[in-house]
C-alpha cells in the first residue's frame, strides 16, 4: 500500500500531501493536521460528532476516505471563527447555554451551519430534523435547537 | 477504527471503471457512499484488496425523465433525488423511501441510491466489532456453519435485507441496467437479489448496478412506503412495506405489495393482486385479506436477526402494509401526489 497524493483545501489553506488509501478524512484532519475539533464517536457514522462540511455540505469525516476528499473544500469547527470573531452560530450556543460535555458539539455546529447555509429561514422543525443525525449523550438537545434557531433570519416572516 | 489496507483506484469514466472491475474480480469492491461499505470494513467484515471509486463518473450520477422512464443513475446522491421536482410529485413512494434513509443532513450527502439497492444483509449477530464476534461461534455469513438468528440454528444465513428503496421501487416495477466490460443487461429489480443470505445480490464479480429505471406513471395509478422505526433518523426498519395500485376511480384494477426488511430479499407478496383485484376502492375488508396474507407470508422467513422481537416485527407487518395500501389507493384516487412533508 502506498501513499497516494491529495490536494485539498481545509479551511481555506490550500494542502498538497501523500496519504494512504485507507486513512479516513478525520485521521487527516486530527493526526496530520492537527484540528481536532471533528470528534470520533462511535467510527461508524451514527453518532455525528465527525461532521464537516465538505463543499458546505455536511458529512460524516469517519466514514469519507481523504482521498475521497480530494479537490474538495473541507470546513472544520475551528474555521468557523473569522478573524478571531466567533461566528454567530457558536456565540449563540455560548449564550443559550447549548454546551454541556462538549463531544458533539463541533458535529453539531458544523451541521447546522451546513444547513442554514442553504435554509436561512428555516423552522424548528426543519432545525430538529437537519439536527436529527446527531446524538447528545447530555441530552441538551432543548437548547441545541433554541440556540440554532435564535441565529435563523427571520428578517422575511416580519415582512 | 482503523481501516484495513487496500488500493484507491478513481477511474475517469465508466469503461475503465469496468476495465478495472473486470481485472480485479473477486478481489474488489466499488466504493460509491461508503456509508455501508466502509463500516462493515471498519468491523473487519470485509477486507477488499482494491476499491474502484464512483466519484469520478458523473455519468452515473445523472437523473432524468424519458417518455417511459425516470433515469436515476446508480450514483445519484440522495440528497439530488430528493432536490429532483419530478420524483416528488409523480413518485411519492420512491421520495418517502429515500427520505426515511439514515439521517437526512449526513448520509443523504454521501449516500447513493445504487448503495442503498446494493448494500450487504444485516444480523444482530454479524453486524458487530470483532470483539462481540468473537464471544461466539462464527456464523454462516462470516464463513462459518451455525446461524444464531434462527430458532434451532441453520444451515442457511438468516441476515434481512434492509434497503428501504428496493420494496417500493420493486413495487412500482423499476428495472435495473447492469453492466460488465462484456454486456450490458436490464433486468427487474427483483431479479438483482438472489435472497441467499451469504451473498444477497445476483451481480457477477464483474459486473456493476449503472442505472434505475422507473416506469413513468399512468392515470389512475398510486405508490406509497412505510417504514416502521423506533427512531426517526439513522435507524434500520422494524418493517416497511411499498405499495403500488392503479384504480379507475371504482375499482381495484392492479396492486403490488412488497415488505422490507423481513426477509433475506424484498419480499414481494404476489398474492395480493388476486386478492384486491376487482374489489371496491376503499374495501376494508379487502384490505384486511391483503394484510393478513403479508404476514402470513413474512413470519415463514421472519428471524430473530434484527433486535426487536420476532412477534412484533411479523404483528407489525400487517399494521404497515394496511398503512401502506391505504395511502397508495387514496393517492390513486386523488391525483393529489404531493406527499405531505414528515
Amino acid at each position: 500500500m502506498s501513499k497516494q497524493s491529495l490536494e485539498i483545501i481545509v479551511n481555506g489553506e490550500n494542502y498538497f500531501l501523500a496519504v494512504e488509501p485507507n486513512c479516513t478524512l478525520m485521521e487527516l484532519l486530527r493526526d496530520d493536521l492537527e484540528l481536532t475539533g471533528a470528534k470520533e464517536g462511535c467510527g461508524e457514522g451514527v453518532c455525528g460528532s465527525c461532521t464537516v462540511l465538505m463543499d458546505g455540505k455536511p458529512i460524516r469525516s469517519c466514514l469519507t476516505l481523504a482521498l475521497e476528499a480530494s479537490g474538495s473544500h473541507i470546513t472544520t469547527v475551528e474555521g468557523l471563527a473569522q478573524h478571531g470573531d466567533l461566528d454567530p452560530l457558536q456565540q449563540a450556543f455560548i449564550d443559550h447555554g447549548a454546551v454541556q460535555c462538549g463531544f458533539c458539539t463541533s458535529g453539531m455546529l458544523m451541521s447546522a451551519k451546513g444547513f442554514l447555509l442553504e435554509n436561512p429561514h428555516a423552522g424548528k422543525k426543519e432545525i430538529r430534523n437537519a439536527l436529527s443525525g446527531h446524538i447528545c449523550r447530555c441530552t441538551g438537545y432543548t437548547k441545541i435547537v433554541e440556540a440554532v434557531e435564535s441565529v435563523v433570519d427571520r428578517s422575511q416572516e416580519k415582512r | 477504527m482503523r481501516l484495513p489496507p487496500f488500493t484507491y483506484n478513481r477511474p475517469q469514466d465508466l469503461d475503465e471503471a469496468l476495465e478495472l472491475l473486470n481485472a480485479y474480480g473477486k478481489d474488489c469492491k466499488i466504493l460509491a457512499g461508503g456509508t455501508d461499505l466502509l463500516v462493515r470494513m471498519k468491523q473487519g467484515l470485509v477486507a477488499p484488496m482494491n476499491l474502484i471509486s464512483l466519484k469520478a463518473l458523473s455519468e452515473l450520477a445523472e437523473i432524468r425523465e424519458t417518455a417511459t422512464d425516470l433515469k436515476i443513475g446508480a450514483a445519484a446522491k440522495l440528497s439530488d433525488i430528493l432536490a429532483y421536482q419530478p420524483v416528488q410529485g409523480r413518485w411519492p413512494g420512491l421520495f418517502e423511501s429515500i427520505k426515511a434513509i439514515g439521517a437526512p443532513s449526513i448520509q443523504h450527502f454521501s449516500g447513493t441510491i445504487g448503495g442503498n439497492l446494493c448494500q450487504d444483509n444485516r444480523c444482530q449477530f454479524y453486524n458487530q466489532s470483532r470483539s462481540f464476534r468473537r464471544a461466539r461461534q462464527t456464523c454462516n455469513k462470516a464463513g462459518g456453519s451455525t446461524c444464531f438468528a434462527w430458532k434451532g440454528g441453520s444451515d442457511k444465513c438468516h441476515s434481512v435485507c434492509q434497503s428501504d428503496t428496493a420494496p417500493i421501487l420493486i413495487a412500482m416495477g423499476a428495472k435495473v441496467v447492469i453492466k460488465s466490460r462484456q454486456e450490458t443487461r436490464a433486468i427487474p429489480l427483483e431479479e438483482l437479489y438472489s435472497s441467499i443470505g451469504e451473498h444477497p445480490l445476483t451481480l457477477g464479480d464483474n459486473e456493476m448496478l449503472t442505472e434505475i429505471l422507473v416506469p413513468v406513471r399512468a392515470p389512475g395509478d398510486g405508490s406509497a412506503f412505510e417504514k416502521l422505526a423506533y427512531r426517526s433518523a439513522i435507524d434500520y426498519a422494524v418493517v416497511s412495506a411499498g405499495a403500488f395500485v392503479q384504480t379507475d376511480g371504482n375499482q381495484m384494477l392492479k396492486a403490488s405489495l412488497v415488505i422490507g426488511a423481513v426477509a433475506r430479499g424484498p419480499l414481494t407478496i404476489a398474492t395480493i393482486e388476486k386478492t384486491l383485484e376487482d374489489r371496491p376502492v376503499g374495501d376494508e375488508q379487502a384490505i384486511d385479506e391483503a394484510a393478513k396474507e403479508a404476514m402470513n407470508a413474512a413470519e415463514a422467513f421472519m428471524a430473530n436477526n434484527m433486535t426487536q422481537p420476532v412477534e412484533y416485527r411479523t404483528q407489525m407487518v400487517s399494521v404497515i402494509t394496511k398503512r401502506a395500501l391505504k395511502l397508495a389507493t387514496k393517492r390513486a384516487l386523488s391525483n393529489k401526489e404531493v406527499s405531505e412533508a414528515k
